[in-house]
């Protein structure tokens, strides 16, 4: 295959695919590149892998969903994959960079989030809105404000209400309904049992209904340090304690704290989507603030608006807010120094440029 | 006594990697030449005092200069000077080449004791200096101009090898044998010397029994504090440990001198006693020479001035290896083969350039892989982990997964400054507010990133532009410290 890649890379008609031979060659070989000193050793874990690993947390939940709702799944998986990967390649070879590989976790959870009954043209349409205007228009992988994946959701979400919203395949049959347990609980106050909510019996999105396999997949995520706890816990945890207190004082609108933890698209969101590092503040205090705010949002937007669902505009709204978040926190806890300019009569710092110590930091010539 | 405690946030704690020295102290034979660098140590160069053709005895001084900041260096054999080479960059100072003669009797220190309870202060420093001893660590004041303050400004003294770094020599044997007795009479002779400064011993609190022996050695001394640390990453840096053991705030950007703390690694307060007590001038370190590019990685006794390749083939180095100076983090790439092992040496890591091929390495088990993360096998095994110089990856941008932050000793945003460098907004703000001069250059957010990118790089580009421009740390620093030895920081007018 190694040949095979070399020539036609030297071919003068394929060199716009070269992000392409570059991706395959680095992901089936791996990269001959060495580290350039200080530090000659570096950490094994590397962005493919670090994406495989949400992946791996991903798959109970896409296991769960082709039992659930059979093959189809499976198809639109992969549509999700061809057209985001097809924007993703295409944006590579225009910019004549990389492929990164951000787009193998957004073209999986984006379909995830869809009711497992759109039509395939709705996936290639809300996959390549998101990649394109959720992310390459922002310059690419880490410079992106608001989750691609969410914002392709949310494009299709308001341009097809009823493809979105009325068609829900009851998992493990082919019979349709138009409820959802959020629905219920709006329409008549109709509370799911728990069970049927973890295992997967009862109708939602795709990616949704197998909650057990989620939390296991979510934590194991966490576990690996690959996600943070602080967003999924002061997500959950402000879900739990603002519905318990509006289920006490409005019991007609806001619904009871374990169905609302449990229903919907919270363990998905919390999880996989609101704990996404470049869309979420990075500083420790913000990520509490991003947490609880987003569980704020989501049970005002479940109980108090024309929508059923507020999981997905809550990460977005948040999302925009996250830099604002960051910096007010940067603000409050890296308080201002008193700085000198050229001229000040202060003698220059030890590491003059003719001795070693500074650049070890003080540890001397020696070690 | 801090046993276990946690000194400082963040930090990184290595698993214990393939290729480490083996218990054991070889010698390498005298080399056939030697180079003898005019520049070793604390800090300048000295000048040469011998030229081509002059015939040297072994400890023989070979160049000095009672003018600049350094300290005498020596003739490491008995020999005949072949050539005096100017040096190639600015500061370095040339060498001095000496073609190996058979061996002659070594030239002791006129003046040592062991009885060295009856020397004065004064007589211990000028021993050390003439020794050479002096030059080690950040240098040990002296009556001579051997470092940056005097002897009787110093405040403290601090002993420190806490095991921290990937490789490093192993206590048991730095200290083993009759070199542990040498290091606690060594540790009493530079208390003397620098006018009965308390003494803090930092070390690996893995080493059990050496913490037990030195404990009873040093129990009912007063002034000598003995802190057996958890050997996590960077506790060996001055800015990371004068806080933690001495309660004292750090003036970043300055040295541990500036301050009265003299640091200095276990076996300078060996060579201490062997100058002192034995006369014996500075002319051999023990040099872990280890790594997984070694066949046999070994403790060495090398002859200051003997070139790396000879070390190379006593360790069995293979091909295709990196050899770097004492820190695979932040120590310099040796390149040439011929380049002389000094006093400065405490180990040389041997890394393969390249790490194990194989097929989709993006999803390989990882039995042998260190690191932050658990997303490999090992992190649930006891396999020593192996090391080369590969990138392990591609460069990616960043995704602000936050393990620089993680592991940043210093607490500042190491993945935020290197986004404003990268973007070439060097603002004062990045001093300011962001505190860029707090990097202490450990290198971590560079070791753990997995989008593979020089942050530390970065974070030091930002800090040399912005002192190009006139911004720096230094009025804060001055304002909150009162600072010994400034006058002497700058480099000397030769």
């Amino acid at each position: 295959m190694k040949p095979l890649l070399e020539k036609a890379r030297r071919n003068r008609f394929l060199k716009p695919m070269e992000p392409v031979f570059d991706a395959l060659e680095a992901a089936v070989f791996g990269s001959d590149a060495t580290t350039a000193g200080g530090p000659h050793c570096v950490d094994g874990l590397d962005i493919k892998r670090y994406m495989t690993v949400v992946i791996a947390g991903l798959t109970p939940a896409v296991l769960a969903a082709v039992w659930a709702f059979g093959v189809r799944s499976l198809a639109m998986i992969v549509v999700s994959y061809l057209f985001g990967g097809l924007v993703e390649v295409g944006f590579a070879m225009a910019r004549k960079k990389h492929i990164h590989e951000g787009f193998l976790v957004t073209g999986l959870i984006f379909p995830l989030t869809l009711p497992p009954t759109v039509p395939l043209w709705v996936v290639a349409v809300g996959v390549v809105v998101g990649t394109l205007f959720g992310k390459e228009m922002f310059g690419g992988t880490g410079r992106n404000i608001f989750n691609p994946a969410l914002v392709g959701r949310l494009f299709v979400t308001i341009a097809f209400p009823s493809i979105m919203s009325t068609a829900w395949q009851i998992p493990g049959s082919d019979a349709i309904t138009t409820a959802t347990p959020l629905g219920m609980y709006k329409t008549s106050q109709a509370v799911t049992a728990l069970t049927d909510l973890l295992v997967g019996r009862a109708t939602g999105s795709m990616g949704e209904v197998f909650r057990v396999g989620l939390i296991a997949g979510g934590l194991f995520v966490i576990w690996t340090r690959v996600s943070e706890w602080r967003i999924p816990l002061s997500y959950l945890g402000s879900v739990a304690i603002l519905s318990a207190a509006g289920h006490r004082f409005a019991p007609a609108r806001v619904a009871p704290p374990l169905f609302q933890l449990f229903a919907g698209g919270l363990m998905l969101g919390a999880f996989f989507m609101a704990t996404d590092p470049v869309t979420s503040p990075f500083t420790k205090a913000g990520k509490w603030v991003f947490g609880t705010m987003c569980g704020l949002l989501t049970v005002l937007i479940r109980g108090f608006s024309g929508y059923v669902e507020g999981v997905m505009f809550s990460i977005v709204i948040m999302n925009g807010l996250a830099p604002l978040i960051d910096h007010i926190v940067l603000k409050a806890t890296f308080r201002p120094r008193p700085r000198a300019k050229a001229g000040a009569p202060a003698p220059a710092p030890a590491h003059c440029g003719s001795c070693a110590c500074g650049r070890d930091g003080g540890r001397g010539g020696e070690r | 006594m801090i046993r276990g405690r946690r000194p400082f946030s963040g930090g990184y704690r290595f698993s214990r990697f393939q290729g480490q020295p083996a218990a054991s102290l070889v010698a390498l034979d005298a080399p056939r030449r030697v180079i003898i660098p005019l520049r070793q140590g604390f800090r300048d160069a000295a000048k040469s005092l011998v030229g081509p053709g002059d015939a040297v005895a072994a400890g023989q001084v070979v160049g000095a200069d009672e003018a600049r900041l350094c300290s005498p260096v020596h003739a490491s054999v008995a020999g005949v000077v072949e050539e005096v080479r100017a040096s190639d960059a600015g500061d370095a100072g040339g060498t001095i080449v000496i073609r190996t003669a058979p061996s002659g009797p070594l030239k002791k220190l006129p003046g040592h004791s062991p009885r060295w309870a009856d020397l004065s202060g004064e007589a211990i420093g000028d021993l050390l200096y003439r020794a050479g001893v002096a030059a080690l660590g950040g240098g040990i004041p002296t009556r001579h101009r051997s470092a940056l303050i005097e002897p009787g400004e110093v405040e403290a003294i601090l002993v420190r090898d806490t095991g921290s770094e990937m490789y490093c020599p192993s206590l048991s044997v730095v200290l083993g044998e009759e070199r542990l007795r040498a290091f606690v009479e060594g540790l009493l002779i530079l208390q003397k010397a620098l006018r009965g400064a308390p003494v803090h011993v930092a070390i690996d609190r893995r080493e059990s029994v050496l913490v037990g022996r030195l404990s009873r050695a040093l129990s009912g001394r007063a002034g000598v504090a003995l802190h057996p640390l958890e050997p996590r990453y960077p506790q060996d840096f001055d800015a990371v440990l004068v806080p933690a053991l001495l309660g004292r705030p750090f003036p970043h950007g300055y040295a541990a001198a500036n301050i009265g703390v003299v640091t200095l690694d276990c076996q300078a307060v060996v060579h201490a006693y062997e100058a002192v007590a034995e006369g014996k001038p500075l002319i051999e370190r023990i040099v872990a020479l280890c790594g997984p590019g070694c066949r046999r990685p070994v403790h060495a006794r090398v002859p200051v001035g003997a070139p790396l390749a000879d070390a190379a083939r006593l360790a069995g180095a293979g091909e295709g290896v990196r050899f770097v100076k004492n820190s695979t983090l932040t120590g310099p790439k040796l390149a040439d083969p011929q380049v002389p092992i000094d006093r400065t040496f405490a180990a040389v890591v041997a890394l393969p350039e390249r790490g194990p091929a194989g097929l989709l390495p993006f999803a390989r088990p990882g039995f042998r892989e260190d690191a932050h993360s658990r997303t490999f096998l090992s992190c649930l095994l006891p396999t020593a982990r192996a090391a080369s110089a590969s990138l392990k990856g591609e460069p990616r941008p960043c995704v602000s997964c936050g393990y620089c932050q993680d592991v940043c000793p210093a607490g500042i945003i190491p993945h935020l400054l290197y986004k404003y460098v990268a973007k070439g907004y060097f603002e004062d703000l990045l001093a300011t507010e962001l505190r860029i001069f707090d990097c202490i250059g450990c290198n971590l957010c560079s070791y753990v990133c997995p989008s593979k990118i020089g942050v530390a790089e970065h974070v030091r580009i930002g800090q040399d532009r912005l002192l190009k421009e006139g911004v720096d740390n230094s009025a804060d620093i001055l304002s909150s410290f009162v600072l010994k030895g400034l006058d002497s920081s700058r480099p000397s007018a030769a």
